[in-house]
């Protein structure tokens, strides 16, 4: 087990978190861990041929074709973008037709597999491909990591959400290619599975990725990481393409979190539109757990929960039509100890 | 408003401001929740015995949908003895959130045991909360292979007697890359186990996998027809195992392509969004559960949509995208790609009209109109089925509003939803200083412009105790305090007007408008629970309501044993 954890971790990880906030916030969708990595290809040969198909084929890393894999294609730069899924058929082909000259970016996903691109932190970029070009996707069969929760007396925790967020690939390189989570069952019991190869930071938290899931009574704690600590002693998962890494129990601390709240002002008000606030622990770029950003008479009232003492920075920008619109002209620096924090008042110029 | 405590934070924040770097702030911790709040306790017990380390979660109910407003709830979880003390509660009225997992909730969501009210710093005691253990269906699933089936849905339905006429109840799982899955929390009882993807994604093909047909657990291999179906034993505290299913009917999917042309002039349309779904009745609607929707056409009009599983299905121009609507095309997939459908589009309808607000002169009052807005719902005029179209048109400062982008069908019109907490309440729609009915028509061709919303406003308050007699109330009741417009009617249609009585008997009626009113109390099951053998009824009362009434009424309540 790898026991240092870098400062280029933590900022990683800090982006790895915002994503999974920003959706559960946006959509409020029903995440599950259970689909696999929407993963992009690598580039192959462009075909010389001129034409209007984008065409291509998804194996396994053995090169048997992947039946039904779901490959979706998302054009790029374009005023209204083509997004398309389609389903591989019985060899794994598939063809988006009608294609406009331009860039495409092609992403396969194949229940418990990962995209074999991804495995070396390095792939970061995803390749982007034009009309006429093949596209060759390789995905691996995934890892799973399985464990069970248990409180500080011993007893499983049912309804606990684990996550999976990798931190480096096999070769040791660094990386933040995203999270998988999954809900811990009535026997404490977690799998989470189609993980890419290399090392995992694993969270358990009350936090939920669905408001139809059930809700334990940790949802206000702060978060444990494997096998019972905070972030910075945590050890690390590692975990082999197709392996199975086993008994990575947490006992998790019942320490209650601490809430940030408070509104936004908005002189540019619009309805429907998307507040995005950000919470950085000072000293380790923590970013927490955006609980809600909602519409109230007053303007947008927000919340960060499961926060453990120390000083963090808010700010708020404001997206309107993927522009930036307006942001708080400076962040705004809040102290915790022992307490909530209530009244905010994030101004947007 | 600023309390004096905050103004001392206030200052504190300048000075440290100062001290460090200007303009950000450092705002130190500080208690900042000055409200006076109140605290709820009571006992949890499973199967009767008191219960230690369970979870109890309580949100804020008073007029909001808690599903869509999961945040701002609290958690008390229970001590050794099994009682529970939940703190920090604001004045309200809460619910509780039914979330113990593994466990089952017998309270009824929506019932009189489900709710309380607390005033201003109060102290509710005995609000108890009752749990049974519940059990567990697992399994595996494989395919014909042998290879696990990842990711697939499994249902388990809940066989109810014959003369049953409460909730179905249902609960389901997924598999993980094993096959595993595992229903817990399940209530006792009989249950069809079915797994497959034809049932809940409107003809869409799974992503990720191979689509499945759906089909229900009978102890050797899936059967198809429900009838055959094995029932499936779940004991409280067991697990029935070993509920395993091997799929092999796989669905493929298909593609189906098309183009919306403008009607009348025959050119193709770009810009509009169309959606596509299921058939319900007969043909003549879309399944809610869309396959598709809000896909744009490109710019010569033309549509595609991969990965529908053989079935009949429907196509239509969506009205809230452009100017424009269609009926509904029909097309069936079987065995191949569909080309060639086409959707004949054409111009919308408009509603434009002014809210008046009636007997109210205060600018105050007035100025508040602009926070609403007016909801339409249009729906289709032959057949049943939910709303085609649904939007919502601002109210400008002079009352005026505009609708644009409607299809043809039956019209109702809705005051927004943040109207009843301000006090307002739509009386009645005119056109040409007739009254019209609630649902109107609006015709293919049609713009109306001359419509009249009548609003009115009120303050009045009701608030009381109910005193019951004559029995108990069982579980899963609900009690409500009524108000019935008497002439000279303050409100065309007479509706009645409803509030919640929570579990100590307590209710407050907010925002009544002026006139006069019949008061009572009355009692049934509530939504999604069983007939009950009883009803509850209190005298009915005459009330007079002016701007500024507030009502304290106490009032007795009579259960009677219902002859069935």
């Amino acid at each position: 087990m790898i026991r240092t954890i870098s400062q280029l971790f933590l900022k990683a990880r800090g982006t790895s978190i915002f994503i999974a906030m920003s959706v559960s916030v946006a959509a409020f969708a029903v995440i599950s861990g259970s689909s696999g990595v929407v993963a992009s290809p690598s580039k192959t040969l462009s075909s010389t041929q001129t034409n209007d198909i984008i065409s291509g084929k998804v194996t396994d890393d053995s090169g048997r074709p992947l039946d039904s894999a779901g490959v979706t294609l998302v054009q790029q730069g374009a005023t209204h973008n083509r997004v398309e899924t389609l389903t591989t058929d019985e060899n794994g082909s598939f063809t988006f037709k009608h294609v406009e000259p331009g860039n495409y970016n092609i992403s396969a996903i194949y229940n418990g597999y990962a995209d074999e691109y991804f495995v070396s932190a390095g792939n970061k970029e995803r390749q982007l491909y034009s009309p006429g070009d093949h596209v060759a996707i390789r995905m691996i069969k995934g890892g799973a990591i399985t464990g069970k929760v248990v409180d500080q007396q011993g007893r499983p925790v049912a309804s606990m959400s684990v996550f999976a967020f990798r931190n480096s690939d096999p070769a040791g390189h660094k990386c933040s290619t995203g999270w998988v989570s999954a809900l811990t069952d009535d026997r404490g019991v977690y799998r989470i599975f189609g993980l890419l190869p290399g090392s995992y930071i694993v969270e358990a938290t009350g936090k939920q990725t669905s408001y139809l899931n059930p809700v334990n009574r940790f949802f206000f704690c702060v978060p444990t990481y494997y096998p019972s600590s905070a972030i910075n002693k945590t050890e690390q998962v590692v975990v082999a393409s197709a392996g199975e890494t086993t008994g990575i129990n947490i006992i998790f601390r019942d320490i209650p979190g601490r809430r940030i709240s408070g509104t936004v002002t908005n002189p540019k008000w619009i309805p429907h539109s998307f507040v995005e606030i950000r919470l950085k622990h000072l000293g380790s770029n923590y970013e927490g757990d955006l609980i809600a950003v909602r519409y109230e008479d007053q303007g947008h009232s927000f919340e960060f929960l499961r926060l453990e003492d120390g000083d963090y920075e808010l700010t708020a920008s404001y997206q309107s039509g993927g522009k930036l619109v307006s942001r708080t002209e400076k962040p705004v620096v809040v102290s915790v100890k022992g307490g909530n924090v209530a009244g905010i008042n994030l101004a947007l110029y | 408003m600023i309390n004096r405590n905050q103004s001392r934070c206030i200052s504190l924040f300048i000075l440290i401001g100062c001290l460090f770097v200007w303009p950000v702030l450092i705002i130190p911790q500080t208690p900042q929740e000055t409200a006076p709040t109140g605290t709820v306790t009571g006992l949890v017990t499973i199967d009767g015995q008191p219960a230690a380390s369970i979870p109890v979660m309580v949100s804020r109910c008073d007029g909001e949908l808690r599903e869509f407003n999961p945040a701002p709830f609290k958690i008390g979880t229970s001590d050794t003895s099994g009682n529970y003390k939940i703190e920090g509660l604001p004045p309200g009225r809460y619910c509780f959130n039914p979330s113990a997992p593994g466990l089952i909730f017998t309270i009824r969501p929506g019932s009189l045991e489900d709710e309380f009210t607390i005033a201003k710093g109060e102290t509710v005691t005995g609000i108890n909360v009752s749990l049974k253990k519940g059990g567990v269906i697992t399994g595996r699933i494989i395919d014909v292979d042998g290879q696990p089936v990842i990711g697939i849905g499994v249902v388990a339905d809940r066989i109810e007697p014959k003369d049953y006429q409460g909730p179905s109840y249902s609960k389901g799982g997924q598999t993980d890359d094993q096959g595993v899955y595992r229903i817990y929390g399940v209530e006792p009882g009989r249950f069809k186990v079915s797994t497959g993807d034809t049932r809940l994604n409107g003809g869409k093909a799974a992503l990720g996998r191979k689509t499945y047909a759906h089909v229900f657990y009978d102890s050797e291999k899936g059967a198809t027809d429900q009838s055959k179906a094995a029932p499936v034993e779940v004991i409280a505290g067991h697990e029935s195992t070993n509920i395993n299913f091997t799929v092999d009917r796989i669905l493929r999917s298909f593609s189906i392509s098309g183009r919306v042309i403008e009607e009348g002039t025959n050119r193709p349309l770009a810009g509009v969004k169309i959606q596509c779904g299921m058939l319900l009745n007969g043909g003549k609607t879309l399944s809610p559960i869309t396959s598709f929707y809000g896909l744009e056409v490109n710019e010569n009009g033309e549509f595609s949509i991969d990965g529908l599983v053989p079935g009949q299905y429907g196509v239509q121009v969506m009205t809230d995208s452009a100017n424009y609507y269609s009926e509904i095309s029909t097309f069936e997939v079987k065995a191949g790609d569909v080309s060639n459908l086409q959707l004949r589009a054409k111009q919308a309808l408009s509603i434009a009209g002014t809210i008046i607000l009636d007997g109210v002169d205060d600018p105050a009052v007035k100025a508040q109109l602009s926070n609403l807005s007016l909801e339409v719902y249009v729906y289709p005029p032959n057949a049943g089925g939910g709303a085609t179209h649904s939007s919502n048109a601002i109210i400008s400062a002079d009352g005026a509003f505009q609708m644009n982008s409607l299809p043809p069908g039956n019209v109702r019109l809705f005051l927004s939803r943040n109207a009843d907490k301000l006090g307002f309440r739509l009386i009645r729609i005119e056109r040409n200083g007739v009254a019209l009915q609630s649902n109107f028509a609006i015709r293919p061709g049609e713009a109306i412009s001359d419509l009249r919303v009548i609003v009115g406003y009120g303050n009045g308050i009701i608030q009381g105790k109910v005193q019951i007699t004559g029995g108990e109330i069982p579980e899963g009741f609900r009690l409500y305090a009524y108000l019935r417009p008497q002439p000279p009617l303050p409100i065309t249609p007479p509706y009645n007007t409803f509030g919640y009585v929570d579990s100590r008997g307590q209710f407050t009626l907010k925002n009544i408008l002026p006139g006069k009113y019949l008061f009572w109390i009355e009692g049934g099951p509530a939504p999604g629970s069983p007939p009950a053998d009883i009803y509850v009824q209190s005298q009915k009362q005459p009330v007079e309501i002016t701007y500024g009434t507030n009502l304290s009424l106490d009032i007795t309540a009579r259960v009677t044993p219902v002859k069935r």
